[in-house]
């Protein structure tokens, strides 16, 4: 089932921070904190970006995991290729 | 000789994150996987000599916290992906609080006496955000968890739907 728009953008922004070029963390923490605060807000404030998060948890991991995945088999693909 | 050190969360390999690390790769080049102790051995050397500025160590020290980190994340994906990873948590837990840690105790270094700008130019507010990832990290899988009515709650968010 294809997830939520606004859940993809915040699992990428997630999974970016993560692995980002470590220049580049702060820039992608903003990135990251701004998706969560619009759904903050939503919420008129009664849920914080940590009850978010841990909301979006499982569904990070499993994000995680396919993106490792995905990684692998491009590894694959190119090593194929030579 | 070089002691042969294991990369997997075991309880026999009680600080495995500390011991090898891997350095992401940029386009084109070669991933190197470094032993960390001999790393260690090394910077405390360079370190301990006398007249070595603060900033420079804590520019130093803050190279090898980030490759830990790497090296970290890289495991947890690899406990993912081979289907380890929840046998992995126990151990998950104190090695990610020892990276929490240093990185406190790193980023207090450098904002007292400063950091110089190191080949990767990451700055004291890129060590902070990597910080605040780990914390997010430790609070999603070892703190208190939502409560089924609060996940559901959120949900109706992403559904569009006011609380």
């Amino acid at each position: 089932m294809a997830r939520n728009p606004e859940v993809e953008q915040i699992l990428e922004a997630w999974w970016q921070l993560d692995h980002i070029a470590p220049h580049e963390r702060a820039k992608s923490e903003k990135q990251l904190n701004g998706l969560l605060d619009k759904v903050v807000v939503r919420g008129a404030q009664i849920y914080t970006r940590e009850q978010i998060l841990d909301y979006l948890w499982p569904q990070y991991r499993d994000y995680r995991l396919a993106k490792k995945k995905n990684e692998q088999v491009g590894v694959a693909q190119a090593a194929l290729k030579k | 000789m070089e002691k042969s050190l294991p990369m997997t969360l075991t309880a026999d390999s009680p600080r495995p994150i500390f011991r090898e690390t891997a350095r992401r790769g940029t386009e084109g080049s070669v991933e190197l996987k470094i032993p960390v102790d001999r790393l260690e051995t090394a910077l405390n050397w360079v370190m301990s000599q006398p007249g070595i500025a603060p900033e420079l160590s804590n520019a130093i020290v803050g190279t090898l916290w980030l490759m830990q980190v790497d090296a970290f994340r890289q495991q947890e994906e690899e406990g993912m992906l081979s289907n380890k990873y929840d046998a992995m948590l126990n151990d998950h837990r104190p090695f990610l609080a020892d990276l929490i840690a240093n990185g406190e105790t790193l980023i207090w270094a450098a904002k007292k006496s400063g950091m110089v700008s190191p080949p990767l130019k990451f700055t004291i507010e890129d060590l902070e955000a990597t910080l605040n990832s780990l914390h997010a990290t430790f609070r999603a899988e070892h703190g208190p968890k939502n409560s089924q009515k609060t996940n559901e709650l959120i949900a109706q968010l992403f559904d569009g739907q006011k609380p």
